[in-house]
């Protein structure tokens, strides 16, 4: 059970947190197998993915025009870094979760 | 209720000539801004063509023999600020509206000077007559600033009794609102008052919302705005004259150290305490500079507020060699302490809302500080779970 606090701070006063990031991922047949992780402005650091360690779907806001469908990787890289990942199924593009 | 409008044009201007007299009679044309981007803040009579507003390089083609001067905006606030306390010192009400504009409550004075026109007289009189100020007098804080522009300067101009027929040719360029909403009336063909006063409030409440009826009854001659009196805030001042412009940063800093011993001497503030201590310099061939530190603690002994007045400066020096120097003291107060709560969690939470403050203070508006708060815990999209909210204790 999650308590609410019944406020409703005004959507002006608020900054999102935890955006996802646009990330380029190679992923041949949906399955990610390479990251290039931004490192600088002009630089990438490119990593291999070792192993997909969960996978999970969410589908929400299914009644309007444009519902949120996005597929899950949590990834693990040859550098030994844990990445959340998934696939925006609405733009076709694959961002990077900071915090799921 | 009977109100007076001062209205003084060319301020700026009038200030330059007045402190360098060798300016009269010349064009002249005060410019503000930075590089290319350089617009006229103000100009003589003399400068033929020349507009506030007006980029300065046109400005200068216009007015090929134009004399250039930089901005010191400090000096032209002291100008006002000295005519408002002279109109004060007759027991008048005053609010400043902007720099060079400002309504007086008459009603209630006049028996203090005998009788209103003595009053209006008596007004005129304590402005120094360089400023010629023209002076509008009516019902109400609208009616007065629109008499005031039509007086003639040095001059009262009292608004007729029978307002519709007076207020109709005028343009709507005088109502007190933004030029968003100037130009909007114009979008809609709207140019004199008499127009506006024609169109009913429903209507132009629809268009412009609250203003709406605010115009509509302006226009009408109907102001119910009350004359809130400016908050006279108390400060010490010393400054000093350099024979040659100074740009070393050891004797910039050992004119404020001097300064701050006079300030600190000063009978005003002996056993008092200051909260913000304000410089401005006229910089050589450069617009003027004004640097305002708040002090974490209202401070009452010269040597500590040195060290963070130095400390200051050596981060960020004057933009160039200083002419002149003038250093204010203001926030001044009786207290040299806060007395702090027993409880650990209170003093904690008023730290950090004096932190708050001052940042708020030195920053001239919210800091850049959040909490992070729970919006949408439960979503499953994490970006939806929290935010950032400003953080207000």
């Amino acid at each position: 059970m999650v308590k609410t606090t019944r406020e409703t701070p005004s959507p002006s006063a608020l900054l999102p947190l935890n955006q996802p990031q646009p990330l380029r991922v190679e992923a041949p047949d949906g399955w990610p197998v390479a990251v290039h992780v931004p490192h600088t402005a002009r630089h990438q650091i490119s990593s291999a993915v070792t192993s997909v360690e969960d996978i999970w779907r969410v589908e929400e806001e299914w009644w309007r025009d444009a519902p949120i469908v996005r597929t899950y990787f949590e990834v693990l890289l040859d550098t030994g870094r844990r990445m959340t990942l998934f696939f925006d199924h609405a733009s076709t593009s694959w961002y990077w979760q900071r915090h799921a | 209720m009977q109100f007076a409008c001062l209205l003084i044009d060319q301020l700026p201007v009038k200030s330059e000539v007045q402190r360098t007299p060798a300016l009269a009679g010349r064009p002249v044309i005060i410019a503000h801004g930075a590089g290319s981007r350089r617009v006229v803040l103000d100009a003589s009579p003399h400068a033929l063509g020349v507009q506030p507003g007006m980029p300065l390089s046109e400005a200068l083609s216009q007015c090929k023999g134009a004399l250039l001067v930089e901005p010191d905006p400090a000096h032209y606030r002291d100008v006002f600020d000295h005519a408002l306390d002279a109109i004060e010192a007759l027991g008048a009400d005053v609010e400043e509206e902007d720099l060079g504009h400002a309504t007086v409550q008459l009603t209630g004075l006049e028996l203090l000077h005998g009788g209103e026109q003595q009053l209006i007289d008596d007004l005129i009189a304590a402005i120094p007559r360089f400023l010629a100020p023209r002076i509008g007098v009516g019902s109400s804080k609208f009616v007065a600033s629109v008499a005031a522009h039509q007086a003639k300067p040095g001059r009262a101009y009292r608004a007729p009794s029978d307002l519709q027929p007076f207020l109709d040719s005028l343009p709507v360029e005088l109502l007190p609102v933004p030029w968003q909403t100037i130009a909007k009336l114009h979008g809609f063909g709207l140019r004199s008052l008499g127009q506006l006063a024609r169109m009913p409030i429903g209507a132009l409440q629809a268009q412009f919302g609250r203003e709406g009826k605010l115009l509509g009854e302006l226009a009408r001659g109907i102001d119910r705005r009350p004359l809130t009196p400016r908050r006279h805030q108390e400060t010490v001042t010393a400054s000093l004259a350099f024979a040659d412009p100074v740009g070393t940063i050891g004797i910039v800093l050992t004119a404020v150290e001097s300064l701050l011993a006079l300030v600190f001497a000063q009978d005003s503030m002996r056993g008092r305490f200051a909260r913000v201590c304000t410089l401005d310099g006229l910089v050589f061939r450069a617009p003027a500079w004004h640097r305002r530190m708040v002090f974490k603690e209202s401070l009452g002994d010269r040597t500590k507020a040195f060290s963070v007045v130095r400390h200051a400066l050596e981060n960020t020096p004057p933009p160039g060699p200083l002419e002149e120097l003038r250093l204010t003291l203001s926030s001044i107060t009786g207290e040299g302490g806060r007395q702090e709560s027993l409880f650990r969690d209170v003093r904690r939470e008023e730290n950090l809302k004096e932190a708050l403050r001052q940042l708020r203070a030195r920053l001239g508006g919210q800091p850049p500080i959040y909490h992070v708060r729970e919006v949408e815990p439960w979503s499953r999209l994490p970006e939806r779970r929290q935010a950032l909210v400003p953080f207000s204790p």
